[in-house]
């Protein structure tokens, strides 16, 4: 048998053929020429991209290019990866409080990034002017961050998702693994979550980890090889559709956190408990100023509530989480943002955040010659009590090939020394000045 | 339309959502009811059975004979809406009943749009010719029933058996997903297409065959020869601006047997193949 083929004919070109076809369907349906047609692949990758720096006004700056890529392998499955880079320098509070009179600090070493490599030296001092916060300027850091996540069904109202992560920075490496399921009840109305997280993080000091109350100088003693930090978080979560336009979500959270919890580069100057002023240390010109001991766990409670509502297209996306842990941190954030269209094309995102905690039950701003020491003790303004603003503004625009988007955030923490530093010289100090960082942040997204 | 037939709304009251569904239930009726060639008192019907004598037309009936006449020009009569009388010799059952060549030269007498005279608004047939909508009106339902739902929300999307249209995405500017089924897993999707305005259209070749001799003969037929097209893909999803236009590339595509992708690339239009 012959069977006679088409395949002779070659196929008719070009998109003459197109335009006559769409012409004939514009007669036939008796319309003008229809909208384009926009269609895309769910299979194929979405990348987002984006630059971000982070500068405290007179401290660190960082810099840091993020990107994300996203597809869907199979139907309902998802699947993405992110990768960051980013790169600190600037100068960095080392615990020690201002005082009435210049201070001098052996710089036991000084951290340099090259293409070979980190590079350390040490050795020299270095000066605070009277009344200044010392801050050491030799911090100088970059760190590699990678992650990836995998989302799947899980019957037909369930969600089930795993997602790993890694860091790496000279002093710092950190492995993290988590798993989460959603579940869909009440006609998709309420979805109930849960989840859990895991990390294994290793510090490894620059120049090992120094002995705890033991004395800043250019040698002292430490203890070699990185120190393990375990971190745990369990969280469950209920979310509510109200309404058409308003939904509401709650989530509880424990975290406890394991092993080196110290900063090994803080320390915490020792005053006279009368004149405030700074007690001499062993080396000449030297103030003594002892590394802090922080406790060697954590545990944290949180509580987080979302309420997101509509106003026709524009949308408010408030939020509360109350933090408390046995540490003595107490913290209250309320978060806001206001999404709103200016076109259907652009949008602008005005955003406030109030912050406040109060501090931990060992922090104190300085200890004094004489008093017995603490068993834990720290001078880091991050455990002290402090409120913070934060406001900001967006803009988002959709172009032919992406979304664009940029923002600006200004943040202002004002944090309290602890009040039993008020003595001597040291009541007419601000020793704990404001610090205020601007947030900029450009980003875009390849594909509507 | 013989398959299930789904409206999609965007966000509107429960009233108007029903409203706007009867509006495209009904209209998917009347086109079935007037051009389905399985109706006795239909549009079709009345010319297939006039058996030579001259039919006079009304104007929708003009306008799709209009479309058919240019479809077939420019497929150079691979397009053919009077293809439907090689049925008589080729029954796509899964037997091995392959027609002799001598059999389908016969019924190529009744085939050809060129043999049919048509001078608007009236229409003849040669004698046992027959013409058939069935590789359009579908389409042409989407397309009427997005145009009806378009003019109450601009947030729709008509799929009558996969063969679809979206008005605009959702208002929060989401788009529809769409899932193309995958030819040996019916029911399954294996690819998801986002679809925030147009139309996707589907033309297959998974179910309906013959085998003889190890050979397979697809149910897609070339008018032109009588005899199937050798290696048209399984199924082809084309995306198009309306899903008339759709529906003719991906048959079209079909036509084309082994040059689907090749056509389908040169007209420049998002498709999806599988092989």
């Amino acid at each position: 048998m012959q069977l006679k083929t088409s395949t002779s004919v070659a196929p008719p070109g070009g998109r003459e053929l197109g335009t006559a076809l769409a012409t004939a369907t514009c007669a036939l349906l008796g319309t003008s020429a229809p909208a384009s047609a926009i269609a895309q692949d769910i299979g194929q990758w979405r990348v987002d991209a984006g630059g971000l720096y982070y500068s405290e006004q007179h401290r660190v700056s960082d810099y840091s290019v993020n990107v994300l890529a996203r597809t869907q392998p199979f139907e309902d499955r998802l699947l993405s990866f992110s990768l960051s880079f980013d790169t600190l320098s600037g100068s960095s509070p080392n615990g020690a409080a201002p005082s009435a009179a210049p201070q001098a600090f052996p710089r036991p070493i000084t951290l340099t990034s090259t293409s070979g490599g980190t590079v350390a030296t040490g050795g020299g001092n270095f000066t605070v002017p009277a009344g200044a916060l010392p801050l050491d300027n030799s911090f100088k850091d970059t760190r590699y961050a990678g992650s990836a996540d995998w989302q799947r069904p899980m019957g037909r109202l369930g969600l089930v998702s795993f997602g790993g992560s890694l860091s790496t920075e000279h002093d710092y490496d950190h492995l993290g693994v988590d798993a989460h399921v959603a579940h869909d009840f009440n006609s998709r109305n309420t979805t109930l979550s849960a989840g859990v997280e895991w990390s294994d993080d290793s510090v490894t000091p620059i120049g090992g980890s120094p002995i705890p109350f033991t004395a800043l100088s250019l040698n002292a003693a430490s203890i070699g090889g990185s120190r393990a930090k375990h971190v745990s978080d369990a969280l469950l979560g209920v979310t509510q559709v109200f309404t058409q336009h308003t939904i509401v979500q709650l989530n509880y959270s424990v975290s406890r956190s394991d092993g080196y919890l110290t900063d090994p580069y803080k320390v915490l100057s020792v005053v006279d408990p009368v004149t405030g002023s700074l007690t001499p240390g062993s080396a000449r010109g030297i103030g003594l100023y002892l590394y802090e001991q922080r406790p060697d766990s954590r545990d944290k409670k949180s509580l987080f509530g979302l309420l997101k509502h509509d106003f026709g297209g524009n949308v408010l996306d408030s939020s509360l989480r109350l933090m408390t842990d046995d540490w003595g941190v107490r913290s209250q954030t309320l978060d806001m943002h206001f999404k709103w269209n200016l076109k259907t094309d652009n949008f602008l995102e005005p955003h406030v955040r109030f912050y406040k905690q109060t501090a931990a039950d060992f922090y104190h701003t300085v200890l004094f010659a004489g008093a017995p020491l603490p068993g834990y003790a720290t001078a880091d303004e991050r455990l002290a009590k402090f409120n913070a603003l934060t406001v900001g503004l967006k803009y988002g625009a959709k172009t032919t090939a992406g979304q664009f988007a940029a923002r600006i955030d200004l943040y202002h923490q004002m944090a309290k020394p602890s009040p039993d530093a008020l003595v001597g010289s040291l009541r007419g100090l601000d020793l704990t000045p404001d610090l205020k960082a601007i947030v900029g942040e450009i980003s875009y997204r390849f594909g509507r | 339309m013989a398959s299930p037939c789904e409206v999609h709304l965007g966000p509107v009251d429960e009233r108007t959502a029903a409203d706007l569904v009867a509006l495209v239930a009904g209209e998917a009726w009347r086109i079935e009811a007037k051009f389905s060639r399985y109706r006795d008192d239909g549009v079709v019907a009345e010319i297939n059975s006039a058996a030579g004598v001259p039919v006079r037309v009304d104007e929708e009936t003009a306008r799709l004979l209009d479309y058919a006449a240019e479809l077939f020009e420019l497929s150079g009569g691979k397009f053919d809406i009077t293809s439907g009388g090689l049925r008589r010799v080729w029954r796509f059952d899964g037997s091995d009943r392959v027609p002799g060549a001598d059999e389908v030269r016969g019924v190529l007498r009744y085939v050809g749009w060129s043999r049919v005279r048509w001078q608007r608004p009236v229409i003849t047939l040669e004698p046992g010719m027959e013409v058939d909508f069935g590789g359009i009106g579908k389409e042409y339902a989407v397309d009427r029933a997005a145009a009806l739902v378009a003019a109450v929300t601009p947030w729709c999307l008509i799929n009558f058996g996969g063969d679809l249209r979206a008005s605009g995405p959702d208002p929060a500017g989401r788009p529809w997903h769409v899932g193309i089924e995958a030819v040996d897993r019916p029911d399954a999707a294996n690819r998801i297409v986002r679809l925030s305005r147009g139309a996707l259209a589907t033309s297959g070749d998974t179910r309906r065959f013959l085998v003889k001799d190890g050979r397979r003969y697809g149910h897609i037929l070339d008018p032109t020869t009588g005899w199937p097209v050798r290696d048209p893909p399984r199924s082809v999803t084309v995306a198009a601006d309306t899903c008339t236009q759709a529906g003719m590339l991906a048959t079209l595509a079909m036509l084309y047997g082994r040059d689907a992708e090749v056509f389908l690339t040169a007209q420049g239009v998002r498709h999806w193949c599988a092989r």
